[in-house]
């Protein structure tokens, strides 16, 4: 009994697990097969807008008030009730965090908007993080749809390998969440999410975005399937000399030495660890698969999801801009439509990204 | 420093393993104390003192058990100052188990009281008690509830902070000490924390006792805690292991 009461703290995972699936409240399901599929993806920082948080926006916050998550869920399910995907892709979603309140979102965000089914797998699941007041943490991928999801699972990504053993236990376990989505009897498609790496300095983004390919590429010439999500990395079109955000990154006490091993500030903000770094998302970009955004607009302002930090809480025009695209979209059909949603810049640190999936071919 | 923090968080969360919770008193003069558990001197026929020393300087905590022979009872009077441990878990950091952003502020001044009352029944070679009590708790300066951010969401010190935010709490048990033999005992416990604006907390351990002579016993056991928490249901298994030392002046 002694041994089996050493339960830990913070939650493993296996390499591949059964997703966590949920049911919005009210479901109606369309009945109508439509020629084409509305797929978004978007990275909601956990309700936690363009709040200073304490771990990646220069601020000292973390736990926020129940006021202030659900003044940014309300505006978020207002905007994805404008567009009404069919499929949405989220990254950062809590489920039962203390820094949120506890609010499950998963549940919530389908029981506000007109999805009807949803899974989800955690990135960050531990009963107490023991610093900072984090406490309870439980945030991950999900994957809402208008249709029933048969079939979900977690793949578990490499954990970071540049971390000490106890920095390591208790940080994230990112993964790739796999869904098979029935829009009818006749049809059906898989929609992948996934949160690669973002402050790794060794080949964890590398072995991310390997296995991410692994998966699009085992699927078959007749199966479809949608997949996106918070990549966390640059494509090509960023030159070696744009690939060094820590001027725009940093906070007031940061420096920029160029010292991209040691200071901290380069882990999520100089994109060029790897050698060969800006061939990372090549493979993605390589026929059969198609993207929302073509490779050689990615590095095009209007298409830039993310930027890390505001000058303040307050609204403030000097704010902004976006700065560089992270968030993705790829399928196995070719996507029409995609846009890059940078008017929601409040909501979240990152800009969602929409697409539209041809069904009819 | 790394090692003392460790230890004053074990401490924390042990408080709740106390393995004495009969209504027999120390013999005077007899003084005992563990790894995890509590500074325990006979103060005299009828009176037991207790407190945690290490946990004294962090968290000033005191008790009084005092025999009622007149009913055959025993009560216990324990006052704690529980927020200079809170400040010092209230940081930045490692060890930072309780927010210190601006908007949930420092923690205030907190004096909590709990009183208990005992009876135990002795059947053969098991010792049988029965146990109910009462806290409360005063907040100096509370503007007008304790911010419940300040909470730390984990079995035993959650329902052991009941009463800082709800302002009291109550507790009933029932203890059952089987005595194998001279040296060898089990503790099989219940109890039930009652927070009256929550749920009920129920708390049940099992635990073995060796002596190893008059003086040195280990402690081996699990506390199984159940609770409605902030963030639903939860069942835990939790590990307990000490060693305690007696002597007599």
């Amino acid at each position: 009994m002694f041994i089996w009461s050493c339960d830990p703290f913070v939650t493993q995972f296996e390499d591949r697990e059964d997703a966590v699936h949920y049911t919005a409240s009210s479901v109606n399901i369309p009945t109508d097969l439509p020629d084409s599929l509305n797929v978004m993806t978007w990275n909601i920082r956990f309700g936690a807008g363009r709040i200073p948080w304490f771990g990646d926006s220069c601020g000292d916050r973390v736990i926020l008030s129940e006021n202030e998550v659900m003044g940014n869920l309300q505006p978020i399910i207002d905007f994805i009730n404008i567009k009404n995907p069919h499929i949405l892709l989220l990254q950062e979603v809590d489920v039962s965090s203390k820094r949120t309140g506890y609010l499950d979102q998963v549940q919530w965000l389908l029981d506000h908007t007109d999805f009807n089914y949803g899974v989800y797998a955690s990135m960050w699941k531990a009963d107490f993080i023991p610093s900072d007041g984090l406490g309870k943490v439980d945030a991950g991928n999900a994957i809402l749809s208008k249709w029933p999801i048969v079939d979900a699972e977690r793949l578990q990504l490499p954990l970071r390998g540049d971390q000490e053993n106890l920095e390591q236990y208790f940080y994230l376990r990112r993964n790739i969440l796999k869904s098979k989505i029935n829009i009818s009897d006749e049809k059906e498609l898989y929609a992948l999410c996934t949160h690669t790496t973002a402050f790794a300095t060794d080949d964890t983004k590398q072995k991310h975005i390997d296995k991410f390919y692994e998966v699009l590429e085992s699927f078959g010439d007749d199966e479809i399937f949608v997949a996106g999500g918070d990549l966390n990395a640059l494509t090509s079109a960023y030159a070696g000399n744009e690939r060094d955000f820590c001027e725009v990154d940093r906070c007031a006490d940061d420096v920029c030495d160029d010292d991209y091993e040691n200071n901290e500030i380069y882990q999520g903000s100089y994109f060029n660890h790897l050698e060969d770094e800006e061939e990372l998302l090549n493979q993605l970009y390589t026929f059969p698969f198609h993207p929302a955004i073509p490779l050689a607009e990615t590095n095009s302002p209007e298409h830039f999801t993310h930027s890390t930090w505001i000058t303040s809480e307050d609204f403030i025009d000097s704010d902004g801009p976006l700065n560089r695209k992270l968030d993705y979209i790829f399928s196995s059909g070719r996507l029409e439509n995609g846009t890059t949603h940078q008017d929601q810049f409040y909501l979240s640190d990152h800009a969602p990204v929409s697409a539209t999936l041809d069904l009819s071919e | 420093m790394r090692l003392l923090k460790l230890l004053i968080l074990l401490l924390f969360i042990c408080i709740g393993f106390a393995s004495s919770e009969s209504a027999h008193l120390l013999e005077k003069g007899d003084r005992e104390i563990g790894l995890f558990q509590p500074l325990r001197w006979g103060h005299s026929e009828n009176i037991e003192l207790s407190t945690h020393p290490l946990l004294m300087f962090t968290m000033p905590n005191l008790s009084i058990k005092i025999r009622h022979e007149k009913y055959g009872t025993t009560s216990r009077h324990r006052f704690i100052y529980p927020t200079p441990l809170m400040i010092f878990f209230q940081k930045k950091g490692k060890f930072g188990l309780i927010t210190p952003e601006a908007d949930v502020g420092e923690v205030p001044h907190i004096f909590a009281f709990q009183n208990e009352i005992f009876k135990s029944i002795s059947l053969d070679k098991t010792l049988l008690t029965f146990k109910g009590g009462f806290s409360f708790a005063l907040g100096l300066l509370y503007e007008e509830k304790l911010d419940e951010r300040l909470s730390v969401d984990l079995p035993i010190i959650y329902p052991g902070m009941g009463a800082y935010f709800n302002g009291y709490k109550f507790n009933l048990g029932v203890d059952a000490r089987h005595h194998f033999s001279d040296k060898i005992s089990v503790l099989l416990d219940g109890d039930a924390v009652i927070i009256p604006t929550e749920d009920i907390f129920l708390e049940s351990k099992l635990l073995g006792e060796y002596q190893l002579n008059n003086q040195w016993g280990i402690l081996l056991g699990a506390k199984l805690t159940y609770g409605n928490y902030p963030f639903g249901k939860q069942t835990r298994l939790l590990p307990f292991f000490d060693v305690t030392y007696r002597w007599s002046k």
